[in-house]
C-alpha cells in the first residue's frame, strides 16, 4: 500500500471508531417482509400494465357470429370519445353504419364541421368511426357493401382527395384491412349486390368494377334521384322526377316503367324484390313538403309497369321512411324516421323525398302485413341516418355490445398507441436510472 | 446463520462502515436499517449461499449511492465530525479533520472506493465486485479520489492523529 493509502487508511480507521453501533427496530424482520410483499405487488401490477396491450393484441377480439345468426346489434350507443378508426383498426366488416351531424361527440377537439365522422358496427360488435364524412348520410353518400366488408364514399372520404381525381370521386374502405382504394368514376350511388361493381354518378351513372377501376358509362342522367337495383344486378330502376326508368346496367338502354303522380315515390334502393315488383310509397297527404305522412308500399310490375300486388305494409306518422329490403319470410325491412327537421325545408342538396327527410330520428324497423313496424336496431342521438348491409337483412336481433365489451374494444383499437406509449415510458424510466447510475 | 444472529455478529461493523459513507449517526443508522430491511426478503437465499456478509455489504455501498443519487442537488450530507469537533491544537489531529472533510467532499462512489480499498482493505478487483463496477474504474476512481483529498489537504502522508 502506498504513503497515501496508509495515511487514509488510519484517518478511515479513526473516523470509524467514532461510529455508533445503529439502534434498530424489533420488528426489523416483519418490516423487510412488509417491504418484499409490497415491492412483489408494485411489481406484479407494473408487469400486468405493460403486459395488457400485448393480451390486447393477442385477444381475438369479440366474436364474430358465423352464418345465419343474429349479427346486427338492437342497439347501436354513442360511440366512447376517440374511438378507433376503421382504418387504423379495421372491425373486419361492419353490419350498419350510421351518420348524424356532429360525429357523435368524437369529432376531435374542435367540434363538428369537416371532422364529422360516421359510427361503423363491426360485426363482431366493435365500433369504429369512418372520419371526414362531412354532411355524409349513411345510405346515401356512405355506402356499405351487401356483405359489411367495404364502404364507399366520396372522394373527401378518410381525407381521401388525390390530385388528377377530381371531385366527382368513389373512395372505398375495406373493412377488413383498412386499406382506402379511389376511383375516379363519380360519386357512388348504390352497390351491385355480388358486391364487385358499384353504380355511381358523375352526371351521367356509370358502372365501377373495383377489381380493375374500369368503368362503363350507361349515359343516363343523374341527378338526385332514386335508385333501386334488381336482385340480380342486370337492371336498375331510376325515379327522375315523376317517371320510373328501368335501365340495362350492361348495356344502358333504358326504358320508361310508370309515371308517379306527387303521391308516390320509389320506396327507397331496396324498392326491387324478387318477384319481379317495385314498391312505390303511397303518401298520405303527399310525398314531399308535409312534417307528417302515413305511407303504404305499392307495387309496379318490372317487366310491364303494371300495378302489381304485393302485401299491405304501412307507416303511420312519420316523417318518412326508406326501404332497405325483404326478409326471407316477406317481412320489409325499412328505416323510419321520426323527426321531419324544424322546417321541413330541404337544405342544398339535400332532398324533400320521404325517403330523405330532412330531419332525423331514424330506427330500423320490420313491416308485417298484420301489424304495426317492429323496432329492430335502435341508434343514438344525434343519428339521422342508418344503413344496413344488405347480406344481413335476415342477421338482427344480436345482443348490443356491453359496456365491458366496449371497453375492452376500444383499448384493442388503441393497442398500437398504448405499446407506444409504454414502449417510451419504458424509454424514459430506462434512460433516467442509467444516467442515474453512471453519475 | 439466522437472521438475527447476523444482526447481532456484524451491526458494529455494518455501522461502521455506513459512517463512513454518510459522515452521519442519523444517516448512518438509517442506512443500515434500510439494508437489513432490503437484505430481509432474500435471506434465506443469501444465507444459503454461505457469505451472507459479502452480499450485505454489497447491498450498503448500492443503497448508499443510490440515496446520492436520489438526494443529490437537494440534501447536503452533515459532517458529524465538522459539527462536533473543535479544531485541535495539535497537528496531527488538524489533518485528521481535514481529510474527513476533504472526503465528505468526495463523490459517494469516490469515497466508497476509498473506505473499500483503505478501510476494508479489499483488493481492486474485490471492489470492483463489490461496487459493479470494472477494476479500471476502481483504479482511476481512487487515483482521483486520493488526488482531490491531496487538492483539498495538502500532503496526506503527515502523521495523523489516531
Amino acid at each position: 500500500m502506498s504513503a497515501d493509502g496508509r495515511s487514509i487508511a488510519t484517518v478511515l480507521a479513526a473516523v470509524a471508531d467514532e461510529a455508533r453501533p445503529a439502534r434498530l427496530p424489533a420488528d426489523l424482520w416483519s418490516r423487510g417482509m412488509r417491504r418484499r410483499r409490497r415491492r412483489q405487488v408494485t411489481a406484479a401490477l407494473a408487469a400486468l400494465a405493460l403486459a395488457l396491450p400485448l393480451l390486447l393484441v393477442s385477444r381475438p377480439g369479440p366474436e364474430t357470429p358465423a352464418d345465419g345468426r343474429p349479427a346486427v346489434p338492437s342497439r347501436i350507443d354513442s360511440p366512447f370519445p376517440f374511438v378507433g378508426t376503421a382504418t387504423s383498426s379495421p372491425p373486419g366488416g361492419a353490419s350498419v353504419i350510421v351518420t348524424g351531424p356532429g360525429g357523435f361527440g368524437a369529432s376531435g377537439l374542435f367540434g363538428g364541421g369537416y371532422e364529422d365522422r360516421a359510427i361503423v358496427v363491426g360485426t363482431n360488435g366493435s365500433y369504429r368511426t369512418v372520419r371526414h364524412l362531412n354532411g355524409f348520410d349513411a345510405g346515401e353518400s356512405v355506402l356499405l357493401s351487401p356483405d359489411g366488408r367495404r364502404v364507399a364514399g366520396d372522394w373527401g372520404m378518410e381525407s381521401s382527395w388525390q390530385e388528377g381525381l377530381g371531385a366527382a370521386a368513389t373512395t372505398v374502405l375495406d373493412l377488413t384491412t383498412g386499406h382506402l382504394r379511389r376511383y375516379g368514376a363519380g360519386a357512388p350511388v348504390a352497390w351491385f349486390p355480388d358486391g364487385t361493381r358499384l353504380l355511381t354518378s358523375a352526371g351521367t351513372l356509370r358502372v365501377l368494377h373495383l377489381d380493375t377501376g374500369a368503368v362503363d358509362d350507361l349515359g343516363l342522367r343523374h341527378e338526385t334521384a332514386n335508385v333501386a337495383l334488381a336482385p340480380d344486378g342486370r337492371h336498375a330502376v331510376v325515379q327522375d322526377g315523376s317517371s320510373l326508368t328501368v335501365l340495362d346496367l350492361t348495356t344502358g338502354q333504358t326504358r320508361t316503367m310508370a309515371t308517379l303522380d306527387e303521391r308516390h315515390t320509389l320506396a327507397g334502393p331496396g324498392a326491387w324484390d324478387g318477384h319481379g315488383r317495385v314498391a312505390v310509397w303511397e303518401c298520405t297527404p303527399a310525398c314531399s313538403g308535409v312534417p307528417q305522412v302515413a305511407l303504404t308500399l305499392t307495387y309496379i310490375d318490372a317487366d310491364t309497369g303494371a300495378p302489381a300486388t304485393g302485401p299491405a305494409l304501412r307507416l303511420a306518422g312519420v316523417a318518412g321512411a326508406r326501404l332497405l329490403g325483404w326478409q326471407r319470410d316477406g317481412d320489409a325491412v325499412a328505416v323510419r324516421f321520426r323527426d321531419s327537421g324544424t322546417s321541413f325545408t330541404p337544405p342544398t342538396g339535400r332532398r324533400a323525398d320521404v325517403t330523405a327527410p330532412p330531419g332525423g330520428q331514424p330506427e330500423v324497423v320490420a313491416l308485417r302485413p298484420d301489424g304495426p313496424g317492429t323496432v329492430l336496431v335502435r341508434v343514438p342521438a344525434g343519428a339521422d341516418r342508418v344503413e344496413v348491409a344488405r347480406g344481413f337483412l335476415d342477421r338482427f336481433g344480436a345482443a348490443p355490445a356491453s359496456l365491458r365489451e366496449r371497453l375492452l374494444d376500444w383499448l384493442a383499437s388503441h393497442t398500437g398507441a398504448l405499446v407506444l406509449l409504454m414502449a417510451a415510458g419504458a424509454a424514459l424510466y430506462a434512460v433516467r436510472r442509467y444516467r442515474r447510475r453512471n453519475a | 446463520m439466522s437472521f438475527e444472529a447476523y444482526v447481532h455478529a456484524r451491526n458494529a461493523a455494518l455501522s461502521r462502515i455506513a459512517y463512513l459513507l454518510t459522515g452521519d449517526h442519523h444517516l448512518a443508522e438509517d442506512l443500515v436499517q434500510q439494508t437489513l430491511m432490503r437484505v430481509v426478503g432474500r435471506w434465506k437465499r443469501v444465507a444459503a449461499a454461505g457469505d451472507p456478509d459479502a452480499y450485505v455489504r454489497r447491498v450498503l455501498y448500492h443503497q448508499h449511492i443510490d440515496w446520492w443519487k436520489r438526494r443529490r442537488g437537494t440534501v447536503e450530507v452533515p459532517q458529524d465530525g465538522e459539527a462536533t469537533s473543535a479544531p485541535d491544537p495539535s497537528d496531527a489531529v488538524v489533518h485528521t479533520v481535514a481529510v474527513r472533510r476533504a472526503l465528505a467532499r468526495l463523490a459517494p462512489r469516490q469515497r466508497a472506493v476509498l473506505v473499500l480499498r483503505y478501510f476494508e482493505d479489499l483488493t481492486e478487483a474485490q471492489t470492483a465486485e463489490i461496487l459493479g463496477i470494472s477494476v479500471g474504474t476502481v483504479k482511476s476512481q481512487a487515483r482521483d479520489g486520493l488526488a482531490r483529498l491531496r487538492t483539498f489537504t495538502g500532503d496526506l502522508t503527515q502523521e495523523v492523529a489516531p
